[in-house]
């Protein structure tokens, strides 16, 4: 054969190569496919019962991506675009907010039968501009548990705390007397229960205009329990570490999350869900209670599977049966939602967590997310803790974290 | 030439080229039907031209240098130049958290916001299917009031239950004049069904939800496109293109209708970058310490490089070991070592208090967190001069020291006077790469201390470590706000910074004159 034919041959070779490559995605062709993300801990459980969901939309397939971590997840959100992006998200309640504002969710038209499965909390903390944007598929809460080889009973007090871990510090080798698995978010029942929090309320309704994080209670009582002579942290309250030091049984109280669970039992801690109490007997901190839930994104008219979405998010997520059955699944059970299904929950964590929920404080995303005093919420909160702890002056360092969170309120109760 | 240079030649070689040739049209065919399946024709464009391009490179016989050029070239183009090219187009956009999607895309989200439920929140039992003439023809029942309606895209009309047939849980399972669809043919169907709209007569229609279920709807808001306006029909507010990407209430501009759209802004995101005091502040702190970063993350690993392979020059005892020993570090994963020494300095926990009996929170001080991020960088990059000396030095002449001690130099003059300058004028290319390099080191930053410490109640906006990349990275995704347009800025000003330096020292060392 000479050197032409064989690049005559060689180019029919390569674009038979390239023809038959061409058949490839016409063979593989895929079914309408509903596609939903969630991150490390929903998405197996949801990858798992399937099936259940493929019940709820004849002639759809769904399929599930799971992402390592709920920060991976949330990276992936924002670089989705229409080719790649979900149809539905599981998310915290904040995408509420970020998402109507940016197109990327849609609002849903939800029947009054489905509205009434929610309490008006659940609901009120996805809706933006008097649209819902999520169907609430549980609270995100922490509670109080106490270990009960350190302390046998649920504390009265946070003088009895106190007084535990000054008496059994060095003997028992105490690192802190409370903590807190999840930062300055997770620590807002000391807060609360020291006289302190963020906004004040009027009846249940929070009241944006009156900031409550440098109250004259808070201050007081946070030089009483939080700080010690050198005016430096005396180590009875801390929000880092906490999740090596209960495990080690170095801490008699915690505040924890529905995640945070399965590490402390693996750990082996034998504890008890209780009540953060305040200063005096028969008071209590209050936690945030926010929600996460199952959005439709506005990828899901793009792909051509708007209403089977939208259909899968009422009858599987909204349903009673849904959310028994992704609870199920979940190897961390969380408060459910929707309050039928809540209360057949049998999981003594998912339970206690529950309680927690109730006496909790409704998470109001917009204020404390909103920016305009310099900082959010979030950023201020923590780092007034740190230098409060470091030895800053208590009373200069709450009155700034004061001010600039009254300005990001202000701008936020404006919206 | 080209198959002598890679050792082929005759009918293998042939058959050999053709084959990869056709494995990388296969490729790029497959890709091509990927990007014209999911509409995205600038990307299929691209992909045609990487395809002929290849081709003519390979199979013309007049490209031969081309063979060598046209893999890099298209390498180059697609990870390199596209990039910047989108970089530079983004930063002069309103790119931001509620203003992302394109304006038809926001047009269609703000309509779809507008499509309010009655107040009774009114749903039907929906039988869809088609009618005789292939059009979209339902039954809505609404349990409430117990009204049956045959709907078409024209109206409806009451009709009676002798028109249906029910299962015995009271499901539609058949009606007059509609063949229903079947499961496959309405998920099909979806976002044409997904926009059906069945007239109710009183402005209101009733719109799919799902399979079996349709709501009662009103459009509050239209787009008048003669206009470019919208209208809220209920209030008669008129909203305007605001020429920022948002339709703003023509009585209110401060009222924003959500969402927004991606909207060209021109200069707007630098000017705020050298201008707006809250952006300029921050930005000019980072700066500075970027710059003071880069040159001391270079200094440092260059004098302890170049020192140990001074020291190790001479033939010593146990010199082997000590070369393996000193690579150690540049052979383990950089952001494994990172994290590692992110333990160490642990304030509770870590090695370095606890082994020095102290209590020094290394994070929480700006001026310690500095400290750390250039000691753990040497740490990671010293290895990295130690070798690139090691081989310069070598490639030293030994007589030109010989000489420089025959005219009475020292060991200490001859190496400042004569070692030292031609040193820097070899590795000048590889010191400047180096500082390109950290002036961009974002995962020691990202990884050791989050560009922290920041100290929010101070009213501080970056951290006392970031650098530009990390402050860009914070911009662009640090929080559920981003600012994609302003980052895209931030990241023009450090390529033309990083650009410009590596320019001007290159021309300086000449180092590039024999190209």
């Amino acid at each position: 054969m000479t050197k032409k034919r064989y690049g005559v041959v060689g180019a029919i070779a390569a674009a038979a190569l390239a023809v038959s490559v061409m058949a490839v995605p016409t063979a593989f062709a895929a079914k309408k496919s509903i596609v939903i993300w969630a991150d490390d801990t929903r998405g197996p459980a949801l990858e798992s019962i399937v099936k259940q969901m493929e019940a709820e939309v004849p002639g759809y397939k769904v399929s599930v991506r799971s992402f390592a971590s709920y920060d991976a997840l949330g990276t992936a959100w924002d670089k989705a675009t229409a080719a790649t992006g979900p149809d539905i998200i599981l998310r915290d309640g904040s995408l509420a907010l970020s998402g109507s504002k940016s197109g990327k969710i849609q609002s849903l038209i939800i029947s009054s039968t489905t509205r009434a499965a929610f309490s008006k909390a659940a609901i009120g903390a996805l809706t933006v501009k008097a649209r819902v944007y999520g169907i609430p598929t549980d609270a995100d809460v922490t509670g109080m548990v106490y270990n009960t080889a350190l302390m046998a009973k649920a504390p009265k007090t946070m003088q009895e705390i106190y007084d535990y871990y000054t008496a059994n510090k060095t003997s028992k080798g105490l690192t802190n007397g409370i903590c807190s698995f999840n930062g300055t978010w997770g620590a807002q029942p000391v807060l609360t229960a020291l006289g302190g929090g963020t906004w004040g309320y009027k009846g249940t309704t929070a009241n944006l205009s009156k900031v409550v994080f440098n109250s004259p209670a808070f201050k007081k009582n946070a030089k009483k329990y939080l700080l010690g002579a050198d005016g430096k942290t005396n180590g009875f309250f801390s929000y880092s570490e906490c999740d090596s030091a209960f495990k080690a049984g170095k801490v008699p109280v915690a505040l924890v999350g529905a995640w945070n669970m399965d590490g402390i039992q693996k750990a082996g801690i034998k504890y008890a869900w209780g009540s953060l109490p305040g200063v005096t007997e028969g008071t209590f901190g209050n936690q945030w209670v926010g929600y996460s839930a199952a959005y439709l994104t506005s990828y899901a008219t793009k792909h051509g599977v708007r209403i089977g979405a939208n259909q899968l998010l009422n009858r599987f997520f909204a349903s009673e049966e849904g959310q028994l059955a992704f609870n199920e699944a979940q190897k961390t059970p969380r408060p459910l939602a929707h309050l039928s299904a809540s209360e057949k929950t049998k999981d003594l964590d998912a339970a206690g967590l529950g309680q927690a929920s109730r006496n909790a404080v409704p998470q109001l995303n917009g204020p404390l997310g909103d920016k305009t005093g310099g900082a959010d919420w979030y950023a201020v909160s923590d780092d007034a803790l740190k230098d409060i702890f470091a030895g800053k002056d208590l009373n200069t360092t709450l009155d700034k974290a004061a001010a600039i969170l009254a300005k990001n309120f202000a701008n936020a109760a404006k919206s | 030439m080209f198959y002598a240079l890679v050792g082929l030649r005759g009918p293998l070689a042939l058959v050999l080229k053709y084959a990869l040739l056709g494995a990388a049209d296969a490729l790029l065919i497959l890709l091509l039907s990927a990007a014209i399946n999911k509409s995205s024709f600038i990307i299929a464009g691209v992909v045609i031209a990487t395809l002929i391009f290849l081709n003519y490179s390979f199979i013309t016989k007049g490209a031969i240098p081309l063979k060598f050029l046209s893999v890099g070239l298209i390498f180059f183009t697609i990870f390199v130049v596209t990039p910047t090219g989108y970089t530079i187009l983004m930063s002069t956009y309103n790119f931001k958290t509620g203003n992302e999607i394109a304006r038809e895309s926001a047009i269609v989200e703000i309509l779809n916001n507008g499509l309010l439920p009655d107040d009774a929140g009114t749903t039907y039992d929906l039988f869809l299917g088609k009618s005789s003439d292939d059009q979209f023809a339902a039954i809505l029942f609404d349990p409430v009031r117990s009204q049956l309606l045959y709907a078409t895209e024209r109206g409806t009309r009451p009709i009676s239950e002798g028109d249906i047939t029910r299962d015995s849980t009271g499901f539609i399972i058949e009606a007059k004049g509609i063949v229903k669809l079947t499961d496959e043919e309405f998920s099909g169907l979806d976002e044409v069904i997904t926009n059906l709209r069945f007239p109710l007569g009183d402005g209101s229609f009733a719109n799919p939800q799902g399979t079996d279920v349709a709501a009662r709807l009103t459009q509050s808001i239209e787009y008048n496109k003669n206009k470019d306006q919208l209208i809220n029909v209920q209030s008669g507010e008129i909203f305007i293109d605001n020429g920022e990407g948002n339709f703003v209430s023509k009585d209110d501009p401060s009222f924003k209708l959500d969402p927004g759209w991606r909207a060209f802004s021109g200069m707007d995101n630098f000017k705020s970058l050298f201008f707006d005091k809250n952006l300029r502040d921050p930005f000019i702190k980072v700066f500075i310490w970027t710059i003071a970063f880069a040159f001391l993350s270079v200094g440092t690993t260059f004098a302890v490089g170049m020192a140990l392979a001074i020291a190790l020059q001479d033939p010593i005892k146990f010199r082997r070991f000590y070369r393996g020993f000193l690579i150690l570090p540049y052979a383990i994963p950089s952001f494994m070592s990172i994290l590692i020494w992110r333990g160490l300095f642990n304030q509770e926990y870590g090695a370095i208090n606890t082994l020095f009996g102290l209590d020094v929170a290394w994070f929480e001080s700006p001026w310690l967190a500095r400290f750390a991020v250039i000691l753990v960088n040497l740490w990671l990059g010293f290895p990295y001069m130690y070798l690139i000396g090691s081989g310069a030095l070598q490639a030293i002449p030994s007589e030109i020291e010989e000489a420089a001690a025959i005219d009475g130099a020292s060991e200490k003059q001859a190496f400042i006077t004569i070692k030292l300058p031609l040193l820097l004028q070899i590795l000048s290319p590889l010191l400047i790469a180096s500082f390109a390099f950290n002036f961009n080191n974002f995962n020691i930053i990202y990884l050791l201390t989050g560009g922290g410490p920041t100290n929010a109640i101070d009213g501080e906006v970056a951290g006392a470590t970031d650098i530009l990349i990390s402050y860009a990275y914070k911009t662009a995704f640090g929080t559920n706000f981003q600012n994609l347009g302003l980052s895209s800025a931030i990241s023009m000003v450090m390529f033309v910074i990083v650009g410009s330096m590596s320019l001007y020292t290159l021309k300086k060392s000449k180092v590039l004159n024999n190209l």
